[in-house]
């Protein structure tokens, strides 16, 4: 294995590149369309309903599925993959943010509303730290889910390290398979330790004991 | 007309879409500058509907509520709660935030000067009795529910609103700590003349505190009266309940003595007291010496009102 990475780290080194560019891309997009809707939800509280049915059916489609349905429109390659990985993500997402959300004490959201501060200072300077800690922790189960997900994103030519496992099954080359399955976990792993960290720091943040 | 009060019900009701009775129903009065209304009601009977419609954190379904004459609905709602200081029963306090930035939130967000916020935080803190050097950089954890609840008040006080809106406040907090925050909301009251409604289902509070008590059940109003009358009122059959089937002198020891006494007149001779005395102060008094049959209320050492053995212990 040692010898195949000597021969082709600048390659591994660009399978990792697209990897984490996949992996950020389609999480910020996920993440901001996921609050968007989260935040008109509970506005219209009916369309929460809406939203989480719909966005559960998408999760159940295969990954390959998908990825062949949207070929056609949006082509083979990265847009395509992201586009994909941001319809999974929002079922988790959407779901997480309206159980954080829920999840701050109704006393504390009305003495905010009721103190005439607006609703945009209510969100940001009251249920959004409070919400923090249980929305860092879906985006951490989505971050982890996608870095998954991403892999499959190889067949339609999105690169990745998902090229590594996919080449290795192909050729029979048992090293580049272990070492795609190490790099991927390695990655998959390191973001869930960066992202619990700051999930500890919300909720010590939240709960007044900085 | 509509103008002398400063918070004024039309008819109003209120509905809510899950439930088959109104929660209140055609509610009409009116609330002078500067009273103390105390809301008394079980629970289901719309007292804290009837709060809430005024800083529209429930809408209501029918009438009009009008705050210094204008009809609430037409003004804009984050306005309107800038005007109205809000204190409900879980106190409500931002636990992310230290006690001075819950007191300066509202400041802070309307972008006013940081240094006179702070300067007005230490001196609301000193308002409700927490020293602000040891308070002020506290988190709500850190705090004693008692000690929560003044840090709400003086919250709610921050933009010197000119009512003040009460949920129970004081619901979850122990009796002897209770009645310490009442006299203290009592002393406030008098200090800054604020219109106070304070919602409880404590006949005790709603009698202690109040300068008119709203008695409601199943959204009815049952009766808007002085305590005094509230108390010997024998017509209606719900407020003799709620205020207990007690004799008549232990319904009377639940006023404060100034609630039965009249206006002082010269000539008046007769053992003082404060002027916040409780009922039960001047019972002693006539008790304990039957010569007395005039007590004299006074207020800083002036002579205000007097009580005559015969207003308690004879006529009725």
């Amino acid at each position: 294995m040692l010898e195949y990475i000597g021969k082709y780290y600048d390659q591994i080194f660009t399978m990792l590149v697209d990897h984490c560019k996949l992996v950020f891309v389609s999480i910020l997009i996920s993440f901001v369309l996921a609050f968007a809707l989260s935040i008109v939800a509970r506005r219209f509280k009916a369309m929460s309903g809406v939203l989480l049915a719909l966005f559960i059916g998408v999760y159940c489609i295969p990954s390959l599925a998908l990825f062949a349905f949207l070929i056609p429109f949006f082509g083979l390659g990265q847009p395509t993959a992201i586009l994909a990985l941001v319809l999974y993500n929002q079922v988790l997402l959407i779901r997480s943010i309206l159980a954080a959300f829920k999840s701050v004490p109704s006393s504390v959201s009305e003495a905010a509303k009721g103190m005439g501060i607006g609703f945009l200072n209510g969100l940001r300077k009251v249920e959004l730290p409070l919400a923090l800690p249980a929305i860092l922790g879906g985006l951490r189960v989505a971050t982890i889910s996608t870095s998954g997900i991403v892999t499959v994103a190889a067949l339609i030519n999105a690169g990745g390290l998902g090229v590594l496992l996919f080449d290795g099954i192909r050729t029979n080359n048992f090293d580049k398979i272990w070492l795609g399955v190490i790099l991927v976990c390695s990655f998959t792993l390191l973001l869930n330790w960066g992202l619990s960290v700051l999930e500890k720091r919300s909720l010590r943040i939240a709960r007044g004991e900085r | 007309m509509a103008n002398e009060f400063m918070i004024q019900f039309e008819n109003v009701s209120k509905q809510y879409k899950n439930s088959q009775n109104p929660a209140v129903k055609n509610l009409s009065v009116g609330i002078l500058p500067g009273e103390f209304i105390t809301i008394l009601g079980g629970s289901g009977s719309g007292k804290t509907t009837v709060l809430k419609m005024i800083n529209r954190i429930i809408e209501p379904s029918g009438g009009t509520i009008f705050f210094k004459g204008q009809d609430i609905m037409t003004l804009e709602p984050d306005k309107l709660r800038r005007e109205i200081g809000y204190v409900i029963q879980q106190s409500g306090l931002f636990p992310h935030m230290t006690v001075e930035d819950n007191i300066a939130l509202l400041p802070d967000c309307l972008k006013q000067d940081r240094k006179k916020t702070r300067e007005r935080v230490r001196e609301l803190l000193r308002l409700v009795r927490l020293e602000p050097g040891q308070y002020k950089d506290r988190y709500p954890r850190q705090l004693s529910g008692g000690q929560q609840q003044r840090v709400s008040i003086a919250r709610a006080l921050v933009a010197d609103p000119d009512v003040m809106l009460m949920d129970e406040p004081f619901g979850a907090i122990d009796a002897l700590i209770r009645i310490e925050l009442q006299e203290e909301l009592k002393d406030i009251h008098k200090q800054f003349g604020k219109t106070i409604l304070f919602v409880t289902h404590d006949v005790h509070e709603a009698m202690r505190l109040g300068t008119r008590v709203m008695v409601m059940k199943e959204g009815v109003l049952q009766q808007f009266d002085t305590p005094a009358n509230v108390l010997l009122n024998k017509e209606n059959q719900y407020v003799a309940d709620i205020v207990g089937n007690r004799g008549e002198i232990q319904r009377l020891l639940m006023l404060n003595a100034r609630d039965l006494a009249k206006p002082y007149a010269p000539g008046d001779q007769g053992p003082q007291i404060e002027i916040d005395a409780e009922m039960e102060q001047a019972f002693d008094l006539f008790m304990s010496d039957k010569n007395v049959d005039k007590i004299i209320l006074v207020e800083n050492a002036k002579p205000v009102l007097t009580l005559s053995r015969d207003d308690i212990l004879i006529k009725r």
